[in-house]
């Protein structure tokens, strides 16, 4: 018990410690990909397809090129940041965990709980992520964006199923008390109609023995 | 401050300029006449330019924001 509420504080602190160590580094460069993002989601594309003639010397189209130089500067922003994510993921994963465990639930069970949760957060990560990227990548090539969303689909149906697995325990036991209670319950509307029955029965067999 | 007002002015002139060549490729006609480049080519390549001068000078902009930030944190 004493080692579970020790296990519980470690958590506790070390997602304290994560979340105040990452999160200005990723506010920082975040803010620099959204404002890159938006200058060239909403400037520099539009009028990439503008001109008249929109190649680079007639080899290749502007706006392929502009959503090219996009993506590189926005991976490597998102590559700098990407141990920091990781580890502010794991650290809300440790919050939720803390959140949804009771306080007697196993070392193990926490565990579970913890992979199930930091699963989630990256699935909406990388969700996120794909959002964040694509105006670029279908500027590249139109088919390079749907051709990543089936990949991001699989990866994502693998992780939901690590994640439906590590709470298969907690639905089990959680389907488990749902069934006691329906069963307490219907016990006592049975007892509660059989002494019903009994009170209305009583008074005929007093009317019954009256007359006599 | 001074800082930041002077990365924004930069970057809404890169920002006024690209509109301004891709809206009118023939202002860079002059350019053109000593190329074998098209206006539309030129303009092209300015577009570029001002694609990666742009995204240097948002870089600029949060880094000193941020610095700025912290400096009036501090004090």
């Amino acid at each position: 018990m004493v080692d579970i509420k020790k296990k519980r504080d470690e958590i506790r602190e070390e997602s304290k410690k994560e979340i105040a160590d990452s999160i200005p580094k990723i506010a920082v460069n975040l803010g620099i990909a959204f404002l890159i993002w938006l200058f060239g989601v909403l400037v520099f594309l539009p009028l990439s397809r503008s001109l008249t003639d929109p190649t680079l010397m007639g080899l290749v189209g502007l706006d392929k090129v502009v959503s090219a130089i996009m993506l590189v500067v926005l991976v490597v922003i998102l590559l700098r940041i990407l141990k920091e994510v990781k580890d502010v993921t794991d650290a809300f994963a440790g919050y939720a965990t803390l959140w949804f465990s009771s306080e007697e639930a196993s070392e193990e069970r926490v565990r579970k709980y913890r992979t199930a949760f930091r699963g989630m957060g990256y699935i909406i990560v990388a969700v996120i992520a794909y959002l964040f990227f694509l105006p670029f990548i279908a500027g590249i090539f139109r088919a390079l964006a749907g051709l990543i969303l089936i990949i991001l689909v699989l990866v994502v149906v693998a992780m939901l199923f690590t994640v439906g697995d590590a709470f298969s325990e907690e639905i089990e036991d959680q389907a488990v008390k749902f069934v006691k209670w329906t069963d307490g319950l219907r016990d006592r509307m049975e007892r509660e109609r059989k002494e019903l029955l009994g009170k209305k029965e009583e008074p005929k067999e007093k009317e019954e023995e009256s007359p006599k | 401050m001074r800082g930041i007002i002077l990365i924004l002015s930069f970057l809404s002139l890169f920002v006024i300029i690209s509109v301004c060549i891709t809206q009118s490729p023939d202002l860079l006609s002059p350019i053109a006449s000593f190329t074998e480049l098209s206006t539309d080519e030129i303009a092209g390549i300015f577009l570029i330019l001002m694609l990666i001068l742009t995204v240097i000078f948002s870089y600029l902009l949060i880094r000193y924001i941020l610095k700025s930030l912290n400096r009036i944190m501090q004090s």
